[in-house]
């Protein structure tokens, strides 16, 4: 009787390990407080929480399955964004799309271990480094696996130095580390940053129109910003919305960690495909950056490449903190910004793509 | 921690330096909380070894520090008639959101100081100067 909530405790000890990482060693506390908070209230027998009528069920079903969480952490997200340095210097964008593609590998993969095709776009789109895509695409072709996923991109997202530190390290040699890439402070009109998030979300939204509920949000809540008369919208999109649909996504989130459905074989191969995909993505990043600077005759240093992807803002702050241990004076914290803004808008591209056209491909 | 000490002989001077190894992931944590490596002991008459990896030579000599980025000054780690080693942490500047120490390029004695805290700078804008 009492072996059978063995996985309970289990659970519970989860919980108690995700909220020991975020207070100890800081890693995505206000996600990980939450989850593992959830996590320890949905595992004590007889709760009730995720049956019928529970409190976490109705939370869940209105604010995940509906998607609504992630958009509005989204609108917070694009009212935080500061996509200036982006638009300084747009061509960095570039170096988003190999990176990307680190999506494919971590896809192909998990079909190769049996998934069926829509779990293993869910389980791709890990590569993105984006957690409300991750959750987006889920609770769209995957709920079953939703709770897997989430912990899974949040827990690496939160150690992404510890993954892109050696990767960056191992694919580049000391002389690209060292390589500075001139700071040229570009003017340009104001209406280019009013225009810039009106036009993403057409241009996108023609191309992947599945994906405008998650870009068309991203987008709003830069454009609530850079219109620049709706100072108290932004700032609530920017501070209560995005606090609000946070603690409520990470604590229901935490509600679906139900050790029937967490503790399975399953939930270790997203672990490792997840992994996959994370180091995937940071390769072909480095990789395609290495490429650059020998087209651009070294004029663009190699570690940026790791920040093509979302993970924004700690990739870039992680590349130009590897470039200043070897060099104090190499600054490359704008233009790895630039890249890295560009890597969370392909990030969020990708996921419209991968809801548009994967199901027109089944 | 994982401290270790070494004993570190140029010429015929003899420095003692305790060094504590830290993981990758901390050296975050000790950018964001401003820890200021330094040297813990060292006997009288030794020359001072700046600890930073390879501090830059200034091929002009110019004391001149400059924003390396554009943001806002954070606070400001000396005084003017401070004496600094190549390699010191001169002031704090937030850009991006991010805390990045800015270093004494050469050493010297600060002559002027420009920018106040909570200053916003342009990118190259003068900092302070080093005689």
């Amino acid at each position: 009787m009492l072996s059978d909530y063995f996985g309970n405790v289990v659970m519970i000890s989860i919980g108690c390990l995700l909220i020991y990482l975020a207070i100890k060693k800081e890693y995505e506390p206000l996600l990980l407080i939450p989850i593992g908070f959830g996590a320890i209230m949905v595992n004590i027998p007889f709760s009730g929480l995720m049956e019928e009528g529970g409190i976490f069920r109705l939370i869940y079903e209105l604010g995940i399955l509906s998607e609504l969480f992630p958009i509005l952490i989204f609108i917070g997200i694009g009212a935080m964004t500061d996509f200036g340095s982006l638009l300084e210097r747009p061509w960095l964008m570039l170096l988003a799309i190999p990176a990307h593609l680190g999506i494919f590998i971590a896809f192909f993969a998990a079909l190769g271990l049996g998934f069926n095709p829509l779990e293993a776009s869910t389980i791709g789109i890990l590569g993105a480094m984006d957690g409300p895509t991750a959750i987006f695409v889920a609770s769209k072709y995957a709920p079953h696996l939703l709770a897997p996923i989430t912990v899974c991109a949040y827990s690496y997202i939160a150690s992404i130095p510890i993954i892109q530190i050696p990767i960056s390290k191992l694919l580049t040699t000391r002389k690209e580390r060292l390589i500075r890439m001139e700071y040229k402070p570009r003017s340009y009109p104001r209406a280019v940053r009013i225009i810039f998030p009106i036009a993403v979300t057409l241009i996108t939204g023609i191309i992947a129109p599945a994906g405008v509920p998650l870009m068309g949000a991203l987008m709003f809540g830069n454009f609530l910003k850079e219109s620049g008369v709706v100072n108290r919208l932004s700032k609530t999109a920017e501070n209560e919305i995005s606090n609000i649909s946070t603690l409520l996504m990470g604590l229901t989130i935490g509600g679906t960690m139900m050790a029937d459905q967490f503790l399975r074989f399953e939930t270790l191969l997203i672990f490792g495909l997840g992994l996959l995909a994370f180091i995937s993505a940071l390769t072909l990043g480095i990789l395609s950056a290495k490429i650059a600077c020998v087209l651009t005759k070294g004029k663009i240093n190699p570690l940026i490449g790791a920040t093509a992807v979302s993970a924004f803002p700690m990739a870039a702050r992680t590349a130009h903190m590897i470039a200043r241990e070897e060099d104090p004076d190499n600054w490359l914290l704008m233009q790895a910004m630039a890249v890295n803004a560009g890597g969370q808008i392909a990030s969020v591209v990708v996921g419209g793509v991968v809801l548009t056209y994967v199901a027109l491909l089944l | 921690m994982r401290e270790r000490k070494f004993k570190v002989t140029i010429g015929d001077k003899t420095v003692l330096v305790k060094v504590e190894e830290i993981t990758e992931a901390e050296a975050l944590t000790v950018q964001r909380t401003q820890i200021k490596p330094r040297v813990v002991e060292r006997t009288n008459e030794a020359p001072m070894i700046a600890i930073t990896q390879e501090p830059k030579q200034t091929p002009s000599g110019t004391g001149v520090v400059r924003a390396p980025i554009p943001g806002v000054i954070l606070s400001i780690e000396c005084k003017v008639g401070d004496k600094v080693e190549a390699g010191d942490i001169l002031l704090m500047l937030e850009a991006m959101k991010m805390e990045n120490a800015v270093y004494a390029p050469k050493s010297g004695i600060i002559t002027k100081i420009v920018v106040s805290e909570k200053q916003n700078v342009k990118y190259s804008e003068v900092l302070l100067e080093i005689s």
